[in-house]
């Protein structure tokens, strides 16, 4: 620094500039779109899902085995009366092997492509609001299931493309 | 030889003194005639010469005291001068009469002496004429003139005949000086021959008188030693007639007699010899005996000695004994009372540990209840995370709910986020809960743990201090009987050095009266021993004839 000592107008017009600066007001109501995200734990993944496909989340409780089914499906599980297939979502991602029973685990009623599924998860985290066109596309190529990621790197399941893939498909045969 | 050996000594001596007095006559003889000679020869040439100096020195002065007389003009000094001319003149005419008388007979001398009276007369005439009346007239020139043409020439002569004649007394002195040399060097000469034909003929004549006496002597020595070493039968030989021949003839005489008194003697003395002989051997065997009872008395004395000092030393090692053992005793009185002591302090121990267990007892039922309250706490947390967890599942159904209702729904999103929020922390806090009641958990199960094992090391110490009591119960027990045991041998001890005091006194008496027994048997040794020598000198008396 050759000169230590700034004008008094220079020192003036830098804290104008700061100010103008500091009393810029956050980012005002979203312009687009705004999308619900329901936001999953399985394991150390999170996955988001679109909140107008679930139903209601509930502590996974009287899960009934089904036996000669694929074994991505858990069960049945009965909700006030009604029966709901329970799919193990960690075991379809391919994130871990299938398990006959989880304690503490909690299922997510979700309805879509005309399905109603309950989904097997270890914990619903929270409930998280984003602009649509900031959910980015997937890097991976092949995977139809997956809709995009968010800058959170929350990677938001398409439900209708997954309720729609075959491996689900439970052969009557 | 027919002399005696006294009349042989003298006569070789008469021999010898004859001729050194001849030799000393001689030499007196001789020195006397030296003596002579040299005195005549001073008197004639010595006394003369002193003569004609003294003639010379006179006419010298005469012709001096003239010469003044012609240069003087005082008249009186004249007359004195004349006077002591005349005066010269008897000095002069003195000595003439001397020089004459000591030529003697020798012509020559007279000759030259009547030549110097002549001149000496030619030369005062001229003086008395020529010289002095012109001087006394003060003719001084003429009266000079007078001394050179008439005196001088006078005078010349008169000296060159004193001259002459010194001349001729030296040459004489000379030849008589060597004359009376030569006679003193023959004489010496003449002597020295003299005396040593003297000594040659003394020394022959010692010789053969000694060598006659000293064979005569050593042949008579060779006979008496042969006697004296016990040859009775040895005989002198016997030839002329002097003393030593007369000493051979007695001695022969001598050694029959002898010869016959021993062969008497030689019967009485083989009978005391015998009688010696058993003497002897009867007063060796008494030595030895004596000398073996000596010496086993002095063995005895000995070991005797030995034995009193062992028992010296015992008692004083009895008496140590005595001392330690009372001292063991005390010390064995005092570890009783520190055993019991010890007995004491581990009682209160064991009182001291039982207090320690109870109250570790009651710390660890304590601690156990805390435990079981902790797990009561942990139940009552698990409800409550459980209901926080029903509360969350709620808050979500009614997000989603409101989620379904649209926008009228959006102010209960708000709600049941708030709810899901409050189900969250106490979530949270009911982890933390969990978390402390954990760690408590651990804590108490590590209490209990040490209770537990304080209570074992109590219980241990117990045992211990109860073996420890019991161990001090025996020590002391036996440090009794130890103490017991103790006084016993100190009563036993004190016993012992008594009566290894009179042991003690015994031996000293034993060893006293050993003594006396070994002074009796050196005396009697002494006595053996003196009776052994008396023997051997008896039997030595006795043999010594025996070649005889």
């Amino acid at each position: 620094m050759t000169d230590t000592t700034l004008d008094r107008d220079q020192i003036r017009a830098i804290l104008v500039a700061r100010a103008e600066v500091l009393a810029r007001s956050p980012e005002s109501e979203p312009a687009g779109p705004m999308v619900d995200l329901l936001v999953l734990s399985l394991g150390r993944e999170r996955y988001g899902v679109e909140l107008h496909h679930v139903e209601e989340i509930q502590p996974l409780r009287g899960l009934a085995p089904v036996p000669g089914i694929p074994r991505i499906w858990s069960g049945v599980v009965n909700l006030r009366g009604r029966l709901h297939p329970v799919l193990d979502l960690g075991a379809y991602l391919g994130l871990r092997e299938p398990r006959s029973y989880e304690s503490g685990a909690q299922i997510v009623v979700a309805s879509g492509a005309g399905l109603m599924v309950a989904l097997l998860v270890d914990e619903v985290a929270e409930v998280v609001r984003i602009r649509s066109d900031e959910i980015g596309p997937a890097t991976a190529d092949g995977r139809e299931i997956i809709r995009g990621i968010t800058p959170n790197l929350l990677t938001v399941l398409d439900l209708n493309a997954v309720f729609n893939d075959p491996k689900l498909v439970v052969n009557s045969d | 030889m027919k002399f005696s050996i006294g009349g042989k000594l003298a006569a070789s001596f008469a021999v010898i003194l004859g001729m050194t007095a001849l030799v000393a006559g001689i030499g007196i003889y001789s020195s006397q005639t030296a003596q002579a000679d040299t005195r005549k020869g001073f008197e004639s040439n010595v006394l003369g010469l002193i003569d004609l100096v003294e003639l010379i020195n006179s006419a010298q002065v005469t012709r001096s005291i003239m010469f003044l007389h012609t240069i003087s003009l005082d008249d009186v000094a004249m007359k004195r001068m004349d006077e002591q001319i005349l005066k010269g003149d008897d000095r002069v005419s003195k000595a003439l009469a001397a020089v004459k008388l000591s030529a003697g007979s020798n012509s020559e001398e007279q000759a030259i002496a009547r030549k110097i009276d002549e001149n000496w007369g030619l030369w005062k005439d001229l003086r008395d004429t020529k010289v002095l009346p012109p001087s006394r007239l003060s003719k001084n020139q003429e009266a000079q003139k007078a001394i050179e043409e008439e005196t001088a020439p006078k005078f010349a002569i008169l000296n060159g005949a004193i001259a002459d004649l010194i001349k001729l007394k030296e040459a004489r002195t000379k030849t008589q000086m060597n004359e009376t040399q030569e006679a003193a060097r023959n004489s010496a000469v003449f002597g020295i021959s003299l005396v040593a034909v003297t000594i040659l003929v003394g020394a022959l004549l010692a010789t053969l008188i000694s060598r006659n006496i000293s064979q005569k002597a050593s042949s008579l020595a060779q006979a008496v030693r042969s006697l004296a070493s016990g040859d009775l039968t040895q005989r002198a030989l016997v030839h002329g007639s002097d003393e030593l021949s007369q000493l051979a003839i007695d001695f022969n005489v001598m050694a029959d007699k002898l010869q016959l008194a021993s062969t008497t003697e030689l019967r009485t003395k083989s009978s005391l010899r015998d009688g010696v002989q058993s003497l002897g051997s009867a007063s060796t065997e008494i030595l030895a005996t004596v000398t073996q009872f000596t010496g086993s008395a002095n063995e005895q004395a000995a070991a005797i000695s030995q034995a009193t000092a062992t028992v010296d030393e015992l008692r004083a090692i009895a008496e140590q004994t005595s001392r330690k053992a009372s001292e063991v005793a005390q010390m064995a009185q005092a570890s009783v009372g520190v055993g019991m002591e010890g007995a004491q302090a581990v009682e209160a121990i064991l009182k001291g540990m039982q207090a320690i267990r109870e109250r570790v007892e009651a710390i660890a039922q304590d601690i156990l209840s805390l435990s079981e309250q902790t797990q009561q706490i942990g139940e009552i947390t698990a409800a409550v995370n459980d209901i926080a967890d029903q509360s969350k599942l709620l808050a979500l159904n009614a997000t989603i709910e409101a989620a379904k209702a649209g926008d009228q729904g959006k102010g209960f999103a708000v709600v049941a986020a708030e709810v899901r929020n409050l189900a969250e922390q106490s979530k949270q806090s009911t982890a933390k809960v969990r978390a402390i009641l954990g760690d408590i958990q651990k804590a108490t199960h590590t209490a209990v743990m040490a209770t537990e094992q304080g209570s074992k090391g109590v219980d241990a110490g117990m045992g211990l201090a109860e073996r420890a009591g019991e161990t001090i119960r025996k020590l002391t027990d036996s440090i009794r009987t130890a103490s017991q045991a103790v006084q016993q041998i100190v009563a036993s001890a004190s016993q012992q050095s008594t009566g290894m005091d009179q042991i003690a006194q015994a031996m000293r008496e034993i060893n006293q009266s050993t003594q006396q027994f070994v002074a009796g048997g050196r005396q009697s040794r002494a006595a053996a021993e003196s009776l052994n020598v008396l023997a051997d000198q008896l039997q030595s008396l006795a043999g010594s004839d025996r070649h005889s």
